[in-house]
């Protein structure tokens, strides 16, 4: 900054910013979602990942409106009396993923191909399983499962792990101590075993499940926020809030977990693919999902006995569940790109 | 030197802040049982009286212990023993209520504003936070008292919902300062608060701050290495040297005959821009400070001191008056001698005002 001229104050009453004026046009704005989204939409990767979560999400949207929504409202009067009832659109437009008709060849393969079942049909585009349902039908009701419990499961282990870490690494000392050797107890014992572990004490119902993985997860959430959060607590802005009066309880509310949340997002973007794999394993060993509920994991359980004569029945479920926590991992690279400002051009 | 940096007429009443041998002391833990193996003085008997309306600097090297001082006097930090009194009234004696009433009184202001103001508010979230917190003002309240402190400090109200990133360092400062001044406070503490800022800058705020202190009747508490920004700005000085102030007087009494040979000293290293002073008359200190976790026995100073004596490891002398200052040291008359830089022609020459080309304008 050249301070020759005569009237020194006065090109410095503009506070030495008469050049910002321009550079604040092109600063773009490093934080909020708009921002992150662009930096998104400028990687393929990612943008595929989104893509896939996008369509998984829409299915299972519909599948939740066909076969939950609507089976609260068949308790109505006033719904019912149109006929609204469980997969009504599905046995309305298409066909039921649930029922098991006789007059269905089991096992059909693929529709132009055959096998010692049958000859594959295009009423039956993917084929029919063991019992003769649609096999298509059952995938796209089985995304339900996948994307709820994905969700749910992180939503829970995100929560958990951001407050357990964010005030084990504010107030550190013992707090800290307690908190995540408590927290790592958990971390000792292997995921499946903990999750085993907790459905065996809450029974197999779906939403122990996901809250028993969403719990095994909290380790890893609360061991990641906890080391952005013991560097952003000597940040001077939280002592400003300290020295205004704020509340601790407000001060890692409003200042330590926003500032430390970025790698959190991250982790749960690529939690969500791990808990989908996790339930669906957890259905293949017979727990989570009961029949006749379709479930990717279960389709897989039930197509080991007929591998050989019908390896298609397998080969669907275990594409649904590839493509789509591949997609998760996608989006959540793309993510943490996005986020972390030394990779920003 | 002008009006401004003298002491406006006589005190008057009880200082606004007083300081009596506040102590600030951290243990030092090794191995994992955590056993106490020393302790690190910090702040060791400090003694400080602010008056209303004094810009009361606290000048000294780094690690002397000025910041954790700032941090006690804000309550961020517990005092290890000694007491801090608030216009006469004893910070412990109160209640966690009253002393967070009190927070709005005591405000601070940071050395780096990037770091002081959260990355992800506004300006009006970052200036509108503690008036929601200590005020019962609607919204709408909020937002015109924001946009009318935005004015006082210089900005406009376009600022409102900018991020700090969007703002260079001075219009950063100028929040922070504008996020101090949001509650009416009357004590304002500045931690280094040029120094982070280019040259150019440093006087705008300087400027600002004075504007703010006759708009607001404020006090401040300024925690600075800057001899130079002392100089124009302070009216008082203390001069800490290893957790103690040692020489405590008004910025132009320190200034033109500084008693404490540390002070000699550390005035005696301001830069001269003139290629024919002779360095070699400054006074150099032999060492270098020692370790706050083992101070030396009587004077702090003793093992650096040009003029020491045996007496000086024995007792570290109280404050005695000399000249209006008021100096921890039993050998100020031979301290004299060292060739005081205040006494001679060179004092001129290191007035910062002539070190700083684009420092203070008055």
């Amino acid at each position: 900054m050249a301070t020759t001229g005569s009237t020194e104050d006065d090109v410095l009453d503009a506070d030495g910013d008469v050049g910002s004026l321009h550079k604040d046009d092109e600063i773009e704005s490093r934080v909020g979602w708009r921002y992150t989204l662009s930096q998104i939409r400028g990687d393929p990767t990612a943008l595929g990942g989104l893509v896939v979560i996008a369509f998984m999400s829409g299915l299972a949207l519909f599948a939740t409106v066909d076969a939950v929504v609507f089976d609260i409202l068949s308790e109505y009067q006033v719904f019912a009396q149109y006929g609204v009832r469980k997969y009504w659109i599905a046995e309305t437009f298409w066909i039921s993923p649930i029922k098991e008709p006789l007059e269905t060849p089991r096992l059909l393969p693929p529709a132009p191909l055959e096998n010692v079942y049958g000859q594959g049909t295009w009423a039956h585009p993917l084929g029919t399983d063991d019992r003769g349902r649609d096999i298509l039908a059952r995938l796209v009701y089985g995304s339900r499962i996948a994307i709820t419990v994905g969700a749910i499961a992180t939503v829970v282990g995100m929560v958990g792990g951001t407050v357990v870490g964010a005030v084990a690494g504010y107030y550190g000392g013992r707090v800290d101590d307690l908190l995540m050797r408590a927290v790592e107890t958990l971390y000792a014992i292997p995921f499946f075993i903990l999750v085993l572990a907790f459905i065996a004490v809450f029974g197999t119902n779906l939403a122990f499940v996901m809250v028993g993985v969403g719990i095994a997860s909290i380790p890893t959430f609360a061991r990641l926020i906890r080391s952005e959060v013991v560097s952003v607590r000597e940040k001077a802005y939280i002592e400003a809030a300290t020295a205004a009066g704020v509340r601790d309880r407000n001060i890692i509310r409003r200042h330590v977990i926003p500032n430390s949340f970025a790698p959190v997002l991250v982790q749960g973007t690529l939690q969500i693919g791990t808990a989908i794999l996790i339930v669906a394993g957890l259905s293949f060993l017979g727990f989570g999902v009961q029949p006749p509920t379709p479930s990717w994991g279960q389709m897989l359980s039930k197509s080991r006995a007929v591998m050989i004569e019908n390896v298609w029945y397998s080969i669907w479920p275990g594409l649904c569940i590839l493509v789509t926590v591949v997609a998760f991992n996608m989006f959540g690279d793309g993510l943490r790109d996005a986020l972390d400002p030394r990779l920003n051009n | 030197m002008t009006e401004s940096n003298t002491k406006a007429g006589a005190e008057s009443g009880p200082p606004i802040l007083a300081v009596r041998d506040l102590k600030k002391h951290y243990p030092i833990k090794e191995g994992i049982l955590r056993r106490q193996t020393g302790t690190v003085k910090a702040v060791d008997g400090v003694d400080l009286d602010v008056h209303r309306g004094d810009i009361h600097a606290i000048v000294g090297e780094s690690g002397c212990g000025k910041s954790t001082l700032l941090e006690t006097l804000l309550g961020l930090e517990e005092p290890t023993a000694g007491t801090v009194k608030y216009e006469g009234t004893d910070l412990d004696s109160l209640t966690a209520r009253e002393q967070r009433a009190l927070k709005s009184e005591v405000q601070i202001v940071f050395q780096n504003p990037e770091s002081s103001l959260d990355p992800r508010d506004t300006v009006g979230q970052i200036i509108s936070e503690p008036l929601h917190l200590h005020t019962d003002a609607t919204n709408r309240q909020v937002d015109a008292r924001v946009v009318s402190l935005l004015d006082d400090v210089g900005l406009g109200p376009e600022y409102y919902g900018r991020y700090p990133h969007e703002l260079s360092g001075g219009q950063q400062q100028r929040v922070a300062i504008a996020r101090a001044i949001s509650l009416n406070p009357s004590l304002i503490l500045l931690d280094e608060p040029t120094s982070a800022l280019d040259v150019s800058v440093q006087s705008q705020i300087l400027k600002l701050l004075r504007e703010i202190k006759t708009e607001y009747d404020l006090t401040y508490v300024m925690v600075t290495h800057d001899l130079s920004v002392v100089r124009h700005f302070a009216t008082d000085v203390s001069v800490m040297y290893l957790g103690n102030v040692i020489e405590s007087a008004s910025v132009t009494d320190l200034f033109d005959h500084p008693k404490h040979p540390y002070t000699q000293a550390l005035i005696s290293a301001v830069p001269v821009p003139d290629p024919h002073y002779d360095s070699e008359a400054d006074i150099t200190l032999p060492g270098s400070v020692p370790e706050p976790d083992d101070p030396p026995e009587g004077c702090r100073f003793h093992p650096r001191c040009p003029v020491a004596v045996d007496a000086c490891s024995e007792e570290f002398p109280e404050f005695e008056e000399h000249e209006g200052n008021r100096v921890r040291c039993i050998r100020v008359e031979e301290a004299e001698k060292l060739g005081a830089p205040g006494s001679e022609d060179a004092a001129d020459l290191k007035s910062p005002s002539t070190t700083r080309p684009a420092g203070e304008d008055r």
